[in-house]
């Protein structure tokens, strides 16, 4: 968010940024547990989890997507600036617009097909092999993470690399 | 247009787009769905849209790396680079340069509770440069020590870039990891030995620091029994097979989680902290990782690298010349760009040719792993710098200064990792 951004947008962001980045680190905290616990009954209880690996990957499909959203939304994603920052500031502005217009086309085409599969798979009703929970749920959050980042870019577009060009 | 040439076209776009500002996983990601599209069609490249993203972030096996994280992210919260500093600055930080040679010492151990450099320098950095500032240490070697240091973390288990690696290689990372280790102490020791040859030269770098009686130094030796618990409970149960990698990652966060908690030092904040900061890590890698995979679905269908080690194996050139050139290119890579993004994006292409030439998997892994680091401190990105820059208010240039020696003990290092494959190879040997 800049100071650009409208207060309604600013406050409705906060919120779903705190309640991603709540269950993001929510499912990070249960991996570790259950794989832990897995361990420990494996070696002290003599008795394994029954389908803790599937659980554990349902948990990763949840935490992962939302990770690479939340870091999104904070723009903590890597890119290469060395080259860019040297040039014209107007130049600089282009090549800011491009990089946003193909990073918005990336996530935007993930949503879409994830969103496309999730839809087949509900259709199908995949489950897993030992606990039988059906798989289609866990692909939503690749939907909301295509689409949170397609919103963070339009953000970023309109309230900072086209206003910053108008402005200069 | 040849599939060949295709793969070709396709890096130099690569190469374009990683320069103009757009995210890496997000070139890699585009130029191999757009490559593949191109040479096997549009329908197969959008169902590797719609598949490889959920196979990808859903997989057990990857889950290992975040779990790490989140285990050197609680090591932080329970303070044990303090204590780790203060073990080592007992027993050397009466010597000339003694509290540079125990911050190379701390960034060691450190390293073996945590799988980042950068969170090594953070982490020992705001512990030892206080302390190097009271001795009127010379800033260049103070800040330069910290940064070189924490380039130990990627070598020494468990390690981030070596999982990657691993995972991409198939290679087993159990021996991945125990290949680190010697190569990590050789580094610490090289670099004590640069400390000592600065500060024989110019005594006034590096004042001794107060001597400790033997009960001092024991009782700081003792408090760090968590740090050695954990690292025996990690890598001993990866050694003898307790564990698989995910499981000793697991397991290894929920030990330093309980650490943190026999410490008292799990606070609300201190736990929020570490939760979030793993998450925004994984988030920034994870979609380097999937930008990588698609990127390699298309290499895979232009048999670039296939094409390109039939063509260095058939070349009259000497093996080791081929593996230097590799070297250099990591090298300058480094410079400019993350280890892990090198890492994805090179090693694909790479490592055919490494496996055509007839070296072995796990002694480049750590040769891979041992250039991009020096990444790290070279400039101008040198992300290791600029973490030290971040803490204190020593120009930018003293520090790159600092680190000048430490870069010239890497270069022997590597060369040393070259000439002498058992460095790496003698440990997991053993476990054979």
């Amino acid at each position: 968010m800049t100071e650009a951004t409208p207060g309604v947008f600013k406050k409705v962001g906060g919120y779903f940024l705190k309640a991603t980045t709540f269950v993001a680190a929510l499912n990070l905290f249960s991996m570790m547990a259950l794989t832990a616990l897995a361990v420990f009954s494996r070696y002290f209880l003599k008795k394994p989890i029954p389908g803790d690996t599937e659980l554990i990957e349902f948990m990763m499909a949840i935490f992962i997507p939302l990770s690479v959203a939340i870091c999104a939304a904070k723009h903590q994603h890597i890119a290469v600036e060395l080259f860019v920052e040297r040039l014209p500031k107007k130049v600089q502005a282009v090549f800011s617009i491009v990089a946003t217009l193909l990073i918005m086309v990336f996530y935007g085409l993930i949503a879409w097909e994830s969103a496309s599969y999730f839809l087949e798979e509900s259709q199908s009703k995949t489950t897993t092999a030992v606990l039988l929970i059906p798989t289609y749920p866990f692909i939503l959050p690749l939907v909301i993470m295509g689409a949170v980042v397609v919103v963070v870019m339009l953000h970023q577009l309109i309230f900072v690399n086209i206003k910053g060009i108008l402005e200069k | 247009m040849s599939t060949l040439a295709i793969g070709l076209l396709g890096i130099v776009i690569l190469i374009v787009l990683l320069f103009s500002r757009v995210h890496i996983g997000v070139c890699m990601g585009l130029v191999g769905f757009a490559g593949f599209a191109w040479v096997v069609g549009w329908t197969p490249a959008l169902g590797i849209l719609k598949t490889v993203p959920y196979s990808t972030y859903s997989s057990q096996e990857l889950s290992v790396i975040p779990m790490f994280m989140l285990m050197g992210a609680f090591c932080f919260a329970a303070g044990l680079s303090r204590d780790l500093y203060n073990a080592v600055y007992a027993w050397v930080g009466h010597f000339r340069g003694g509290l540079a040679m125990a911050t190379i010492g701390a960034c060691a151990a450190f390293a073996a509770i945590s799988g980042s450099s950068l969170a090594t320098v953070a982490t020992i950095g705001a512990v030892a440069l206080p302390e190097m500032k009271r001795f009127k240490y010379d800033e260049g070697l103070a800040t330069g020590s910290i940064a070189a240091g924490g380039c130990i973390g990627i070598l020494i288990p468990p390690s981030v870039i070596l999982l990657i690696y691993g995972i991409i290689t198939e290679q087993s990372i159990g021996k991945l990891f125990l290949a680190g280790f010697l190569p990590g102490i050789t580094e610490a020791l090289l670099y004590l030995f640069v400390i000592y040859l600065l500060t024989r030269r110019n005594p006034a770098l590096g004042p001794p620091g107060p001597r400790f009686t033997m009960k001092e130094k024991l009782t700081a030796l003792a408090k760090t029994w968590e740090v050695i618990a954990l690292f025996i409970m990690v890598i001993g149960g990866l050694y003898l097979g307790l564990f698989t990698p995910t499981e000793a990652a697991g397991a290894g966060a929920a030990g330093a989680f309980l650490i943190t908690i026999y410490r008292r030092k799990l606070t609300w904040e201190s736990f929020k902290e570490a939760l979030v900061n793993t998450c925004m890590t994984s988030g920034m890698l994870f979609i380097i990782i999937l930008g990588a995979i698609i990127f390699g679905y298309f290499l895979s269908v232009t048999r670039l690298p296939a094409e390109l080690s039939a063509f260095v194996s058939a070349l009259d050139v000497n093996r080791y010349l081929i593996l230097l050139a590799i070297l250099v290119v990591l090298l300058l890579l480094g410079c400019i760009m993350d280890s892990m993004a090198i890492v994805l994006l090179t090693v694909p292409i790479f490592f055919p040719m490494i496996q055509a030439l007839g070296f072995n998997a796990i002694w480049f892994g750590i040769l891979v792993t041992r250039v991009t680091e020096m990444g790290l401190i070279t400039p101008p990105v040198g992300l290791n710098v600029y973490v030290m820059k971040g803490m204190t208010d020593v120009p930018l240039q003293t520090i790159f200064r600092g680190v000048t020696p430490f870069l010239l003990a890497d270069v022997v290092h590597v060369g040393l990792l070259i000439a002498f494959p058992a460095i790496s190879l003698f440990i997991p040997n053993l476990m054979n």
